[in-house]
């Protein structure tokens, strides 16, 4: 079995997904488990973490080894294993709450320390798991429209913040497009560093139509000659293009601080 | 105070610049060579740098267990810095005091008729000499050498050491140093001998915390994440400075919430992994000692407990985390408490607790304190041996043979029919990521046997009787971890735990009518042994440092004492003197 190439199939385990019919995450899912196929990974050396929300449920679901964890924590947890297994392929994953809320303040340090592994984030603007409030990336319109808290409050911008932290990797994905999901993260878990992977996801529960309408509307690729090498581009997009799906930026190799993965002696 | 030549308490106080802590742990360092032993403890302002500060030494020709309060040898550079160390320092009748030359109003504090003073030109005796500002400390040490009749060699191979990391040039100035400081008293006579001569082999002089560092090192410990925090901070530094040779790795972590998530991480990856912290950290910890204890993941957390609550008293000791560690986090969860109450001890208690959360898969917390953690000992070496190294028990894993087999996942991580082992209870063998075979996902949130979420209250039963039936084996396995001294028929048991042990220890020595009871676990407590030891008493008391009564009601909690016994206790601060520990029983009434 273990030589065998394996099928996105094989990465998922036969436990029952309780996301809501329609929900962003089960694309995920897919696209996790299809780019573990196309990376020939095998099911051993991939673990995942997460921490507390909808989306965070993710890791309960595929046949590796994963690990739920509390609300906000997946990046220090994630890192420590990385230190301790540098072999394994680590994705740390959660919903926009867990990483932008409660968890932001481990970000620019992981990417600081610059571990080899995913950060992926379902970013739905909203807190499934507690049925509906606010998160920090919830536009204002939506919080008017929906009556919830912190009308006044503007949104974060995940991927202006984990750029100006000096991340190697950051790319924009959807879950309605498996493949681009896919491919986005097999690039990431390729990239030698921390690479962050910002992924707009669809609540249908408490976003409701309107947000996949917007989606549906909104999204596109890059524009064809961005360069993503290019810091200046990067920053650009990032400040003025909320849609713009692809890898926005790619540190080249060498430039800077290069991941470590020296092992721990046992 | 009785005055041997067995036994010398002498005090520098000073501020920053004068280099009282280098001076004193120079004096420790030239004790040990001359196979004497010794205690170094520090006590500063509220600011933990810059300040006024003291260094209390005490040596002697026997293990030495507390610093004594009153003083043979006074070293004050200002006055004015005295006030500050009242309650610690009191002169000796035949008191030396070395102080500045220039101040000439002796404080009432250090007014003896038989005393001798020694004013001292600090600045010209540099000047004269050519030596720089920085040279002061070792002067002083020169002098204090003298006075003490030691031998200018043991001096010379001290600063030797002490400079080797330093260029030829400056170990050069430095001993020149030292026999300005030493030929400037050479005409001195003492009214009083300390001791010369000691014993002791193989001794090392260490802190708390380093012993900590070290044994946790030897003990398997390869990965350390941590924030620092007085009074812990040491203990990271030492492993950063031990880990290159034995390929460990360390984090310095953003904060407690990661140094904690960190050691879970590198722990599921099969790491021998710990963290030390300080009651702030400990309380941003406290949910992910609870996500340990779900996710059966071993974790040794070290306390260095200061005073109070938010930043109470900070380079003080207490005793107040206690609750915390055994009580402390939402939800009901299996965690281990242990506590060293001296030097020595850390080492024992570092191995226990690698082996304890080793074995059982848990979050283990070991309550040092300030005192402990901050104090400087001459030990002997210690043989490390015999002490336990739990493994973490692994799993035979099996390669599924097809993909639905590989899918449906054959492993258990939380198997409850394997959790009844008598050996290991409630403890299964682990798939560490990376091995064939062992894919399964763990949680915070309850779990089925397969690490599935389970909201289903049976199952929550069954699992929480499954982790915590460690604790049950815990308690058997440490049932005698704990140290009795004393008569079997002496009247009076006391209950003392910690670095406050030690001068219990000392008071109880001095009478025969008191047994001493000192639990080296603190949860799962060694409560068939106290009963024992309790059996026949008249009174009973528990001396600790927190305003609570902690222990006290802890044991009342459990049942191993009822509303007779009596708790002394006070808030903390400065340790416990021998003399307060008389006050305390006769206070309560024990004597
Ligand atoms: C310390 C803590 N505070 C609050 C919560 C409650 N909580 C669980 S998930 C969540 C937010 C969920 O939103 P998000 O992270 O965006 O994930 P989603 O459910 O939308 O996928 C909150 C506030 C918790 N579990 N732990
Ligand atoms: S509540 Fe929203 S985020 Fe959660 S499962 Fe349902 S659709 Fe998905």
């Amino acid at each position: 079995m273990s030589d065998a190439v394996r099928k996105p199939i094989a990465y998922r385990n036969q436990c029952k997904q309780v996301w809501c019919t329609g929900c962003g995450d089960y694309g995920v899912l897919k696209s996790f488990t299809r780019a573990f196929a196309k990376l020939h990974l095998a099911n051993e050396k991939i673990a995942i973490v997460s921490g507390i929300g909808c989306s965070s449920r993710l890791p309960g679901y595929t046949a590796t080894y994963g690990f739920n964890t509390v609300h906000g924590r997946p990046l220090p947890i994630a890192t420590g294993l990385k230190v301790a297994r540098p072999e394994l392929t680590v994705v740390a994953c959660g919903g926009d709450g867990d990483g932008f809320a409660i968890g932001i303040g481990h970000i620019p340090h992981a990417i600081r320390r610059n571990p080899d592994l995913t950060y992926f984030v379902m970013d739905n603007s909203i807190y499934g798991l507690t049925k509906g409030q606010a998160s920090p990336t919830t536009r204002r319109e939506t919080k008017e429209a929906k009556g919830l808290v912190g009308v006044d409050e503007t949104p974060i911008n995940p991927v202006l913040f984990v750029l100006a932290s000096g991340a190697g990797f950051v790319a924009r994905t959807q879950a309605g497009d498996m493949a681009h999901m896919a491919e986005m993260l097999q690039e990431a878990i390729q990239y030698p560093g921390f690479a962050f992977i910002h992924c707009l996801s669809v609540c249908v529960t408490y976003q409701g139509r309107s947000f996949q309408d917007q989606l549906d509307r909104d999204v596109h690729p890059l524009p064809t000659d961005h360069n993503p090498t290019d810091a200046q581009a990067a920053f650009q997009i990032a400040r003025t293009d909320p849609w713009a799906l692809g890898i926005i930026y790619r540190r080249p190799l060498g430039e800077e601080f290069d991941a470590k993965s020296e092992p721990v002696a046992e | 105070m009785r005055h041997t030549e067995k036994i010398l308490h002498l005090t520098l106080v000073g501020s920053g610049g004068d280099g009282v802590m280098s001076t004193a742990s120079m004096l420790l360092r030239t004790a040990a060579r001359m196979g004497l032993y010794g205690m170094m403890t520090q006590s500063y302002g509220p600011q933990i740098r810059g300040g006024e500060s003291a260094a209390h030494v005490t040596i002697g020709v026997e293990p030495v267990a507390i610093t004594g309060v009153v003083k043979d040898l006074i070293v004050c550079f200002r006055f004015e810095y005295l006030s500050r160390f009242a309650q610690e320092i009191t002169a000796a009748p035949h008191v030396a005091l070395f102080h500045s030359a220039e101040e000439t109003d002796i404080p009432v504090l250090l007014q003896t008729k038989e005393g001798m003073r020694v004013p001292i030109p600090f600045q010209q005796i540099l000047e004269e000499a050519g030596l720089p500002e920085i040279a002061k400390n070792v002067v002083v040490f020169g002098m204090v050498l003298r006075a003490l009749g030691w031998d200018l060699g043991d001096g010379n191979a001290c600063v030797s050491e002490v400079f080797s990391h330093k260029s030829s040039a400056v170990i050069s100035s430095n001993l020149r140093a030292l026999e300005v400081g030493y030929q400037h008293l050479e005409t001195l006579t003492l009214p009083f001998r300390g001791p010369r001569h000691g014993a002791a082999k193989q001794t090392t002089v260490i802190s708390g915390n380093e012993a900590c560092a070290e044994a946790a090192v030897d003990a398997g410990c390869r990965f350390y994440a941590g924030y620092p925090i007085t009074p812990s901070s040491e203990i990271l530094e030492k492993v950063y400075e031990l880990f290159p040779a034995v390929g460990g790795r360390l984090v310095q972590a953003e904060d407690e919430i990661a140094a904690i998530g960190m050691i879970i991480g590198a722990s599921w990856g099969g790491v021998k992994s710990m963290t030390a912290t300080s009651g702030p950290g400990l309380s941003l910890m406290t949910e992910m000692l609870g996500l340990a204890s779900m996710a059966e993941i071993p974790v040794v957390i070290v306390d260095c407990q200061r005073a109070g609550p938010a930043t109470g008293l900070p380079s003080r000791m207490e005793q107040s985390d206690l609750w915390h560690a055994i009580y402390g986090g939402h939800g009901d969860f299996p965690r281990v408490v242990l506590a060293p109450t001296n030097i020595r001890d850390c080492y024992l208690t570092m191995f226990r607790a690698f082996h304890l959360a080793e074995t059982y898969q848990l979050p283990v917390l070991v309550l040092s304190d300030a005192n402990i953690a901050q104090r400087s000992e001459i030990i002997e070496k210690i043989d490390t041996r015999g002490f336990p190294r739990g493994e973490r028990a692994i799993a035979a894993l099996e390669t599924p043979g097809d993909i639905d087999a590989l899918r449906e996942g054959i492993y258990r991580r939380f198997d409850l029919a394997a959790a009844v082992d008598d050996r290991w209870p409630g403890v299964n063998p682990v798939a560490i990521p990376g091995m064939p075979g062992g894919m399964h996902s763990i949680a915070g949130i309850e779990h089925t046997e397969r690490g599935t979420p389970s909201a289903d209250g049976a199952n929550h039963e069954r699992m929480n009787q499954k982790r915590f039936r460690k604790l049950m084996a815990i308690e058997r396995e440490t049932a005698e971890w704990c140290v009795t001294s004393g008569r079997a028929k002496a009247p009076i048991g006391l209950i003392a735990w910690g670095s406050c042990a030690g001068v219990v220890q000392e008071y109880a020595l001095t009478r025969d009518d008191i047994a001493l009871f000192v639990p080296h676990m603190l949860h799962p407590f060694p409560a068939r042994a106290l009963q024992t030891f309790l059996e026949g008493r008249r009174t009973v008391g528990v001396i600790e440092m927190n305003f609570q009564g902690q222990l006290y009601h802890h044991l009342r909690g459990i049942g191993v004492l009822d509303g007779t016994a009596h708790n002394l206790r006070r808030s903390g601060g400065l340790p416990f003197q021998l003399d307060e520990i008389g006050i305390l029983l006769r206070e309560g009434g024990l004597i």
